[in-house]
């Protein structure tokens, strides 16, 4: 299926990025943190293949470690998101009545606040850390799963299976966990997959603003973020972390599809 | 009808006051004062000249007062005066509007008008050549941040090619130009914003009404059509489009608050005054009474945006399709 | 005789040549073009009272005049007032205004309009910041149309730089309430250039005013292009879309570097007023030994940090005044960078790796403290990082957090909830350090947030203050140079070069000690080398 192989492509590009990733410490061939102010904006080079930023860090180190500072950002964001959006909505569709109605509202209130007003005002409330990002990452974004998971029950709790089960009496919860969201998990598994790639997104647009990952410790989106002053003189310093960006996200939502695609059939 | 709209109308109401008692606890609780600017770590203002300001500003009143003022003067629409340079908030939103505005309508004419055709010409010839490379295409688009893209275009096409102005609306010349040179040169100062704003948009669109299509040219009355014997052409438009257009009703409703919003990122990159940054810019100087107008308006505008989705759905589909079309 | 003879046809050879190239090199000054600056923000309020960011600070300079201003040496001289006197050893001022000044529609201007800025200065209905500085005001006497004599309360010397304040128009103004007048967006006053239009967000234009008392300017036409983004604003100087505007060290040395660079445009540098420091918390208990802060100062390598994060475009700073200063002590010795010698200060003070981890230690605890500082600052940064390296190097853990603005203040430095910051001050001219570090200006949200407390410094300071005699200023100044360089209750870091960059096609622009601006009425652009022809005059 021609699906298949594209999101075969991502998920192989993903593979190769998380041993990346986790490999870093041996593949980086510098210290990520070292800097030197002498070697400051090389070329690439032998020494350095993609170059060096402006304290004369290396810059393949750097992204290699980055990759897993935006991997572990991603994953964790939508982590919570999917906790928090997955409970909300599962208990609306479950529930209906004025459980449903209380919790959407919630929802739409929650969706109707400007996402860059909240992250700008609760990072600066409490400071930039890798930790309150991901957190209000996932907290600005569960709201599309809650609506998701939600419709998905709305459908499902219809269906033979589930009345089978109630009728043998079983308790809400063994419903909800056991029956309804194991079926349901097909739009999650999809959103989830795209998530990450949008969490990725927007911790680099957090970075540009300079709310995102503090240096010296590199994240994608910080590279980009310094390196940006250099364009005409550093174009290194641009491509190479947008690439990556680029080329995860694009993985991610390769795979993502894919996935839809599958369940679709 | 007109009772169903009615009571979703009403029911907005008290989200709405929800929405904006919400914000103000949000923005009050990030440290700083809207007097910093002027004030803090200037050696020539003293600690009493600043506390004076606050006096002014009123910022010394306890918060529930403020709140209860600002919703007094929102019942008269007074959206009070901005704490940056004392002009009325809605001069400050009138100001930019028609920038951002004119952005996004261009940006979403050139969205759908690549969009639609492409999603379609996928769903006619799904697995083809043309569907994958175009996935591909459009997925790249999607992926990858639009400042980045910004950046590098203004690079290579302003500075390298010089075919582009880097920055701006207009030109320095601009005033003493001929009526028509002034379209042009507004135009061409155009092209990069408007052509980024749609390119990262394109992707989503185009793969929604591919699905979206796919599921209509699967259905039974499109069997049907075909083995009627109807010409190709009048069963992709005429019956096939109609339905699969409806999922864009929804979409376009919900984008109903980002025609007003701009990108922060992309305005700030391109040297352009509108919403996005007017919005970034109040956060940053703590200037409550533009936030709170804008948070507001746009609060209004994704509940108005979500109630026409809604009706215009159920108008065009009379059997309304619950909780599909997400 | 020969000799004599060849010698001084030699000397009339030489002089026909310099007669000759000075008759080349003399031309009249054309008038025309225009200069497009950039801003990264946008002003906010066009009227000299009110114009707290620098954005309006740029456009009220070139719109208004203030009584008194610096001239390229730094020396203070008369703007719009031809002279004045100081009486009753500094009590009163008076101030006579230059003959025939008029604002720019048209108005004389007079004593009256002096009295009426200094009224709104003080008034508590309006909002300005800048009222601190008259508050020793006693009485603002209108004598006639050109002469105003001020009283002080008591002597306060930097009283002079107050008067540089732009004037405000009495006749345009008097009804109106200042916070929401018209007039800030569209403002009239008497300086060299007149406003044209504000686009908000977009541009600022000024044009020449022809009946400037000066002359009138060269250039006919100021643009103030607002560009939000700094990487934008360098793509828009490499395409010529503006020609002036300031680089950062690593733009000025790696990046204006092209000969099509060298050619079209000219790099200036000269010190800024101010500096960069590390500042002690002096409450924290590890801080309060000076021996940990001269130990510290010594581990620092400031000439590195120099030389890599600004590219040598500074020098290192031995206390708070830059060489440039007629205040600086050229005596002070900047702290040597030793290692040797801050291992051994600390270790005095009781820190010393006791357990072999790689940090110091005492009574059990290690040498650790978080380094805060202002997020957007990219060179600020680097400086953090470089100092957190150096440190580490001596034994002291250093992290570094980085904050934005409003919030660093409110909750940070406010509240005294910091251990170390790295910050700068902007400083005005005189060298009056009253604010910053006099024990009695230690409340919440005041300037000596370090906490310092020396009596004869604050002696100093005071004296400081009340003395017009220069002599005796110069030397009450350079003891304050050289105490606090003994106390160290700032860390001095640097002082960095202002580094601005203007078209080639300008003449007659030269760096000098207070910059390249102050004789922007003499800027020109020869004819054949002018570029916005299209704008009207």
């Amino acid at each position: 299926m021609r699906g298949n192989k594209l999101a075969w492509a991502g998920a192989v590009v993903l593979g190769l990025l998380a041993f990346a990733a986790i490999a870093a410490p041996w593949l980086a061939p510098h210290d990520p943190l070292q800097s030197s102010l002498p070697d400051a904006l090389l070329g690439p080079s032998a020494g350095h293949p993609l170059g060096t930023d402006q304290l004369g860090r290396d810059v393949l180190s750097r992204l290699l470690y980055g990759a897993r500072i935006s991997l572990v950002i991603g994953f964790i964001a939508v982590g919570i998101a999917m906790v928090a959006g997955i409970a909300v909505g599962a208990c609306a569709g479950f529930f209906g009545g004025w459980v449903d109605a209380v919790l959407m509202r919630f929802v739409d209130t929650m969706l109707s606040i400007p996402t860059i007003f909240l992250l700008l005002a609760i990072i600066a409330m409490v400071g930039p850390s890798i930790y309150l990002i991901m957190t209000v990452i996932g907290l600005t974004s569960w709201m599309g799963v809650a609506r998701l998971v939600r419709a998905e029950i709305l459908t499902l709790k219809e269906r033979e299976f589930v009345l089978a089960a109630r009728v043998m009496g079983a308790s809400p919860t063994r419903l909800i966990l056991r029956h309804l969201l194991p079926n349901a998990m097909g739009p999650v598994l999809v959103s989830a997959t795209l998530g990450v790639g949008g969490a990725i997104l927007t911790e680099s647009v957090l970075s540009y603003l300079g709310l995102g990952v503090q240096p010296p410790t590199p994240s994608w989106g910080n590279i980009l973020n310094e390196g940006r002053v250099a364009l005409g003189v550093a174009w290194w310093l641009t491509v190479s972390p947008g690439l990556c960006i680029l080329v995860t996200v694009l993985a991610f939502n390769l795979l993502g599809e894919g996935i839809r695609e599958r369940f679709r059939s | 009808m007109s009772a169903y709209l009615a009571r979703r109308l009403l029911a907005l109401a008290p989200v709405l006051l929800w929405i904006t008692l919400i914000s103000f606890g949000i923005i009050h609780l990030a440290p700083g004062k809207p007097t910093d600017a002027a004030g803090a770590f200037n050696p020539k203002v003293s600690l009493e000249a600043r506390q004076r300001m606050e006096q002014l500003y009123g910022l010394d009143q306890p918060l529930p007062v403020q709140y209860g003022r600002w919703l007094g003067r929102l019942g008269r629409l007074d959206f009070g005066r901005s704490f940056v340079d004392d002009r009325p908030v809605l001069e400050k939103i009138a100001e930019r509007l028609p920038v951002t505005l004119t952005i996004n309508v261009l940006s979403l004419a050139l969205v759908l008008g690549l969009a639609v055709p492409l999603g379609v010409l996928a769903a006619v010839r799904p697995g083809s050549a043309f569907d994958r490379l175009t996935t591909v295409g459009v997925f790249i688009g999607y992926s990858m941040p639009s400042f980045w893209l910004a950046l590098l275009c203004m690079a290579y096409f302003g500075v390298t090619l010089r075919w582009l102005p880097v920055s701006g609306l207009h030109s320095l010349e601009y005033e003493s130009l001929p009526r028509l040179a002034q379209g042009l040169d507004a135009a061409w100062h155009l092209l990069l914003p408007v052509g980024i704003t749609a390119f990262v948009s394109v992707a989503g669109l185009s793969r929604y009404m591919r699905s979206s299509m796919v599921d209509v040219l699967r259905q039974d009355y499109i069997r049907t059509a075909r083995a009627k014997g109807l010409p190709e052409p009048r069963i992709l438009f005429h019956h096939g489009l109609r339905n699969g257009l409806l999922p864009l009703i929804t979409i376009l409703g919900l984008s109903l608050p980002d025609l007003i919003g701009g990108s922060v990122i992309a305005e700030t990159i391109f040297s352009i005054p509108g919403m996005g940054r007017l919005f970034y810019e109040a956060v940053m100087a703590r200037d409550y009474p533009v936030i709170m107008a804008l948070v507001t308006i746009g609060a209004v505008l994704t509940m108005l945006g979500n109630v026409l989705a809604d009706v215009a759905y159920a108008y065009a589909d009379p059997r309304i399709r619950v909780g599909k079309a997400l | 005789m020969a000799i004599r003879t060849r010698l001084s046809l030699l000397a009339v050879a030489a002089a026909v040549l310099l007669a000759g190239s000075a008759s080349v090199h003399a031309e009249e000054p054309a008038q025309g073009d225009a200069l497009v600056v950039g801003s990264i923000g946008d002003a906010s309020r066009l009227l000299p009272i009110l114009a707290t960011d620098s954005a309006s600070g740029d456009i009220v300079g070139l719109l208004f005049n203030g009584l008194l201003k610096y001239d390229a040496q730094l020396r203070i001289v008369g703007d719009l007032a031809e002279s004045w006197k100081v009486d009753d050893g500094g009590l009163t001022l008076t101030f006579t205004l230059r003959p025939n000044l008029r604002w720019h529609d048209g108005v004389p201007l007079t004593a009256d309009d002096v009295k009426f800025t200094y009224e709104k200065l003080i008034d508590p209905a309006v909002r300005t910041p800048f009222s601190s500085s008259y508050e020793l005001v006693q009485s603002v006497e209108v004598l006639d149309a050109r002469t105003i004599r001020i009283r002080y309360r008591e002597p306060f010397a930097p009283a002079l730089e107050s008067w540089m304040m732009g004037l405000i128009p009495k006749h345009l103004l008097e009804r109106e309430d200042l916070n929401t007048t018209a007039f800030l967006r569209r403002p009239v006053g008497c300086g060299p250039f007149r406003f044209v239009r504000w686009k908000t967000g977009e541009l600022i234009e000024l044009v020449a005013n022809p009946d400037y008392f000066e002359h009138r300017p060269r250039i006919n036409r100021y643009l103030y292009r607002i560009i939000p983004d700094e990487a934008t604003m360098f793509l828009e100087l490499l395409t010529s879309g503006i020609d002036l505007s300031g680089l950062t060290p690593l733009q000025y040395q790696r990046q204006t570097d092209t000969s099509l660079m060298r050619r079209a445009y000219r790099k200036f540098r000269y010190p800024s007023f101010g500096f960069t420091y590390l500042g002690y918390n002096l409450h924290d208990a590890r801080f309060q030994d000076v021996r940990v802060r001269q130990g510290i100062n010594a581990a620092i390598n400031k000439q590195a940090i120099v030389d890599g994060v600004l590219f040598g475009l500074g020098s290192v700073a031995t206390g708070p005044y830059s060489k440039e200063s007629w205040a600086y002590n050229p005596s002070v010795a900047a702290g040597a960078y030793d290692r040797a010698r801050a291992k051994a200060l600390l270790a005095e003070a009781g820190w010393v790796d006791h357990d072999g981890d790689g940090w110091l230690d005492r009574d059990g605890q290690p040498f650790r403290f978080t380094l805060l500082t202002n997020q957007g600052n990219e060179v600020r940064r680097q400086v953090c990082e470089l100092v957190q390296e150096q440190l580490k190097a001596v034994g002291i853990d250093v992290t570094i957090r980085i904050i934005e603005w409003a919030t660093f203040v409110h909750e940070f430095i406010d509240k005294r909830r910091f251990e170390a910051v790295l910050l700068g001050w902007s400083l005005s001219r005189d060298p009056d350090l009253y604010d910053l570090f006099h024990s009695s200006k230690t409340k919440e949200g005041e300037y000596n947030f370090v906490g310092y407390a020396n009596p004869d410094v604050d002696a100093l300071l005071e004296r400081g203050r009340r003395t017009f005699d220069q002599a005796e200023r110069q030397r009450i100044y350079q003891e304050v140079h050289r105490r606090l360089a003994d106390d160290q209750p700032y860390t001095f870091l640097y002082v960095a070069d202002a580094l601005p960059i203007v078209s080639s096609r300008f003449r007659n622009v030269s760096a000098t000690p207070i910059g390249i601006g102050y004789n922007l009425i003499d800027w020109y652009v020869p004819l054949a080398e002018q570029r916005y022809r299209r704008m009207s005059p």
